[in-house]
């Protein structure tokens, strides 16, 4: 197994679910994942001296998110035809809330947004993600409550009712 | 973390689209070992070019080389060609105009500076 499988076995699935949180875009989400591959497959030294592979990954994935938010003049309104960004369950009221708190996080700044992910649904602890994003750790946890306090606020009567 | 975090936190993710891992794999490679497409035949264009130009050169040095060069020239130019020579008058009046010219650019206060009068000395 190479390299580039190897580390498409190991990362992807997160690299994918964290650009796919940020960009609320598909194609945007496959352009980010294969732009880092090839240019991991240009420039393996990249990786040299590398301690955490998936913190790199990620911050690599939210650099390129970054640069592509800043070179959009104006933000495309994903809401219409936003992808799925949690698994479909069979449970209606399941599937509902699913897709109140993705609308839920759109609402929040992509800073906010990248942060609430990495704790939520990587596990990261808020130095992990200090690192992961070149920010101060107290910064992280700041911005991590912020988002959270509005993700209740915007899903209190929904939470409240299926709890 | 607090219940809310936690109901949150355990939402299962969307998983990644399996075709993509062949697909970001194969544009990988692609870019590891570079197929020799139009893109980089491109480089070895201007190589032609560059050796069309040198060629170019070489006859230009071959014509100017091989020719009569100087006084030589001169002589073997015919005459209708070369027309006759300025006489002293002109290259005096041509000389006089230049400096005036010289002194006008540099500003020098009372030089008048006329540009018609540009003296046209035969052969100059």
């Amino acid at each position: 197994m190479s390299l580039l499988e190897r580390l498409y076995d190991d990362h992807a699935q997160v690299m994918f679910a964290f650009a796919l949180d940020l960009t609320r875009d598909e194609a945007d989400t496959r352009d980010i994942l294969q732009s880092i591959f090839c240019r991991i497959a240009e420039k393996p030294a990249l990786l040299r001296g590398v301690r955490d592979e998936r913190a790199f990954l990620l911050r690599m994935v939210y650099t390129r998110v970054v640069d592509a938010s800043r070179r959009r003049t104006v933000r495309e309104a994903h809401a219409a035809d936003a992808p799925a960004i949690f698994d479909s369950p069979e449970d209606p009221d399941a599937a509902q809330f699913r897709e109140s708190l993705a609308a839920a996080l759109d609402e929040i700044p992509t800073d906010q947004r990248a942060i609430v992910h990495l704790k939520l649904w990587q596990g990261l602890t808020f130095d992990e993600i200090a690192r992961t994003l070149d920010i101060p750790a107290n910064t992280a946890a700041s911005r991590y409550r912020y988002g959270i306090d509005k993700l209740r606020t915007l899903l209190r009567p929904l939470y409240e009712e299926i709890r | 973390m607090t219940p809310f975090e936690e109901k949150l936190a355990g939402i299962p993710r969307r998983e990644i689209p399996p075709e993509w891992r062949g697909e970001i794999l194969a544009a990988a490679s692609r870019t590891t070992h570079p197929l020799p497409d139009r893109e980089t035949r491109i480089p070895f264009v201007p190589r032609i070019a560059w050796g069309a130009l040198a060629a170019a050169w070489v006859v230009i040095a071959i014509l100017n080389f091989s020719g009569p060069r100087g006084e030589e020239l001169y002589a073997v130019t015919p005459m209708e060609f070369r027309g006759p020579p300025p006489t002293a008058r002109e290259l005096l009046a041509y000389a006089e105009w230049q400096h005036r010219l010289l002194l006008a650019l540099a500003d020098e206060p009372n030089v008048i500076f006329d540009r018609r009068t540009i003296p046209h000395p035969r052969n100059l």
